[in-house]
């Protein structure tokens, strides 16, 4: 029987290499696993915190819109001219340069031409009864 | 014999490390499946954990037709507390001086409200009690265990009083339903949903937002724009104050409609209230008397029997009716003039404001059709306004009427209206006959800007021909010349068409000799109508309190500020040249 060459011999446990290969993928997983749990709760962080931005800005925007209504109130306007001794007159008719057809007049014509047609017909009155 | 020692000792720390790991573990196995812990608490501290709030929501804002907010909703603070932690830090004194102090209320009340060492939560401004932000801030400095501020939604109205009686108010409940007005009416398109947030809480106390277990976004109300005009509205509401102050008259209503499509551009009434406080309102301050006030109308009720007539041929504007120097006895009751009169004709009958001349005109047209005219032109229904709390008025059915209604009905008595229903007579004459349906709410537009709902004009009906509506506005116009009734209804440039009244106001036992209605409804431009406008003063007390005297005036001074702002052409027809020059410092802003 021949002896055995020591040197040759391995020294120490191996561990198979399927078990290091489940073990690596195994830990790969538990990184991934814990990069996308920090990931998520970052971004949960920051959507808390934009959510609450957005509710405050919200909150700050509507007081900004009731200062504002407040401040541009016919009655809060007159006020303001009496204490800086204004005075503000409608101009003469002769003053007035238009452009175009002002928005009100025509707001007035929306009305349905062919609803006024067919009740301009009748002749006697119409009763709703 | 080294290298023995070393395993030894490597043997050792594996031990004790893998020991201290499996009692890790084995704590983490029983934290997790508690065993031998009993129910309760584990219901408890899931519960403790545990998150569940409603998201607040804004009701949607109402908007006037230029975009300017009328209603909104803002985030404020109330007090709160919690007892229990403010009893066992004993500093129930601190608290109740500190706040009573803020709130300037008596300390007594804070006391008693925290008086309740069971309890965990108290409202210490009173619930649905909102403080200003500054309050806020200065509470928030002290530092106060067991007190904290939470949010709320409140209703602000940034113009106070105006449009009060329009807009309405929202109440304190948890609903926050809507409970006067457009608040009230449009309430199912204004309110919004509240959102619902299930989740578990950290050990601060801080939301866990990937243990999020269930969110219901909150819906936000849909906002709601009126026909109403703020500064159309502005200037009715400043003239009917100035006129009740002037007439010390107990109240006064108007309102400015668009002829040719219906809308209200501004429905004022005074005395108002601001919905911003309207808990110490007495409900009679509340009323919206445009529409829900039955009056008679009186002597502008003349107009609807002329037209009736007329519509009818069996009167002609020139006819001559003797009117019997101011006295008449018609079924044994008389009938009287303010001014006595002889022959008038039909168009002079409506300028002078003859009664006996209007009785006679409606005698010639008979109960039936006068009756069937009225129904034509709206009187004794509501008109359908998108507002809640519209009265009818009164019309008695033709079978009730009596010998002498027909020639009562004729003066604007025996039969009541709203001021609406007035305006609407006045609209269909000064629009060729056409009635128009009134409106105020001119969309509702969701947050995502969908159009939920759209009202355009609509006819309501046609009680005269085109003809006859000329003929009448002709009529009309008259009324506010030299020697009609209404000649201070002028505005400068323009021609105005219009009615007056002043009818005895009926109190038990038949009419009051003092207490009157003073009206008038008129029109500008005559040759193309495009406002109407109708002002009422109830009970004004003056030597002369007619509508011609009291509500002449309120109207020149509407209509004359309007025109310019609406940009209403002036008159080009000769009707101009009665008007009456005036100063150009009332036509100030």
């Amino acid at each position: 029987m021949a002896n055995k060459n020591r040197r040759k011999q391995i020294q120490g446990y191996a561990i198979p290499v399927p078990v290091v290969s489940v073990l690596a993928v195994a830990m790969l997983l538990l990184l991934a696993y814990v990069w996308l749990d920090v990931r998520s709760k970052a971004l949960g962080a920051r959507i808390k915190s934009l959510e609450q931005q957005q509710s405050e800005l919200q909150k700050k925007y509507d007081l900004e819109l009731l200062r504002w209504e407040r401040i541009k109130a016919p009655q809060n306007i007159e006020k303001m001219l009496v204490q800086s001794n204004c005075a503000m007159i409608w101009p003469e008719e002769g003053n007035i340069v238009r452009l175009n057809e002002s928005l009100d007049m025509a707001s007035m014509m929306t009305d349905d031409k062919s609803q006024m047609a067919q009740l301009s017909i009748l002749t006697k009155p119409l009763v709703h009864d | 014999m080294t290298e023995l020692k070393y395993q030894y000792r490597l043997f050792i720390v594996v031990l004790i490390v893998l020991g201290a790991l499996n009692g890790l573990i084995a704590r983490l196995i029983y934290l997790h499946f508690r065993f031998g812990e009993g129910a309760d608490r584990n219901v408890r501290l899931i519960e403790t954990r545990r998150l569940e709030t409603d998201l607040m929501v804004a009701r949607g804002k109402i908007f006037d037709c230029r975009g300017n907010a009328m209603a909104l909703d803002i985030v404020k603070k109330e007090i709160c507390a919690d007892p229990a932690i403010i009893i066992s830090n004993s500093c129930a004194e601190a608290v109740a001086g500190a706040v009573a102090r803020l709130l300037d209320v008596s300390p007594d009340r804070i006391r008693e409200r925290l008086n309740q060492p069971g309890r965990r939560f108290v409202y210490l401004g009173g619930y649905g009690r909102p403080i200003e932000e500054e309050q806020a801030a200065k509470l928030e400095n002290m530092k106060l265990p067991g007190l904290f501020l939470r949010d709320m939604m409140v209703r602000s109205y940034p113009r106070g009083n105006s449009m009060c009686h329009v807009l309405g108010y929202v109440n304190f409940d948890s609903d926050r339903a809507g409970s006067a007005g457009i608040e009230q009416r449009w309430h199912k398109y204004l309110y919004g949903v509240h959102g619902l947030l299930i989740s578990e809480l950290d050990g601060r106390r801080r939301e866990l937002y990937d243990r999020r277990l269930f969110e219901l976004k909150p819906r936000t109300g849909a906002d709601v724009t009126l026909t109403l005009d703020h500064f159309v509205q502005y200037v009715a509401e400043q003239s009917l104050e100035k006129a009740v102050r002037e007439n010390q008259a107990s109240a006064a209503w108007a309102i400015v409609e668009r002829v040719k499509t219906g809308e209200i551009l501004a429905m004022a009434s005074y005395p108002d209230y601001d919905p911003n406080n309207f808990q110490n309102v007495s409900p009679e301050l509340m009323r919206n008397r445009c529409i829900s006030v039955n009056y008679e109308p009186g002597s502008t009720f003349k107009m609807t029997v002329v037209a009736a007539a007329l519509n009818e041929e069996v009167v002609t504007s020139s006819q001559i009716f003797d009117c019997e120097n101011g006295a008449w006895f018609y079924n044994k009751r008389p009938l009287h003039d303010f001014h006595p009169y002889g022959m008038l004709s039909v168009a002079d009958i409506i300028k002078k404001s003859s009664n006996i001349g209007a009785a006679k005109v409606a005698l010639l047209l008979g109960d039936k059709k006068l009756y069937q005219y009225l129904r034509a032109f709206g009187i004794g229904r509501p008109t359908g306004i998108d507002l809640p709390g519209e009265e009818a008025g009164l019309l008695h059915p033709l079978p009730e009427w009596t010998s002498l209604s027909v020639t009562r009905i004729a003066i604007g008595h025996e039969v009541a209206v709203t001021a609406l229903q007035m305006l609407q007579v006045l609209c269909a004459i000064a629009n060729d006959g056409i009635l128009m349906k009134p409106y105020l709410v001119r969309r509702v537009t969701a947050p995502d800007g969908q159009i939920l709902f759209e009202q355009r004009p609509k006819a309501a009906g046609r009680p005269i021909r085109t003809e006859t509506a000329h003929e009448m506005k002709r009529l009309l116009a008259r009324v506010t010349e030299e020697g009609g009734t209404g000649h201070r209804a002028l505005v400068e440039g323009y021609s105005v068409a219009g009615k007056t009244g002043t009818a005895q106001k009926a109190v038990p036992g038949g009419y009051s000799d003092t207490l009157n209605m003073a009206s008038f409804t008129g029109f500008i431009p005559v040759d193309d109508p495009q406002l109407a406008i109708i002002v009422v003063l109830d009970e004004p007390k003056g030597s002369v309190h007619t509508g011609g005297v009291v509500a002449c005036p309120v109207f020149s001074e509407i209509a004359g500020q309007i025109v310019h702002y609406l940009d209403v052409p002036p008159s080009t027809t000769a009707v101009v040249e009665g008007a009456i020059k005036k100063e150009t410092s009332d036509n100030r802003l």
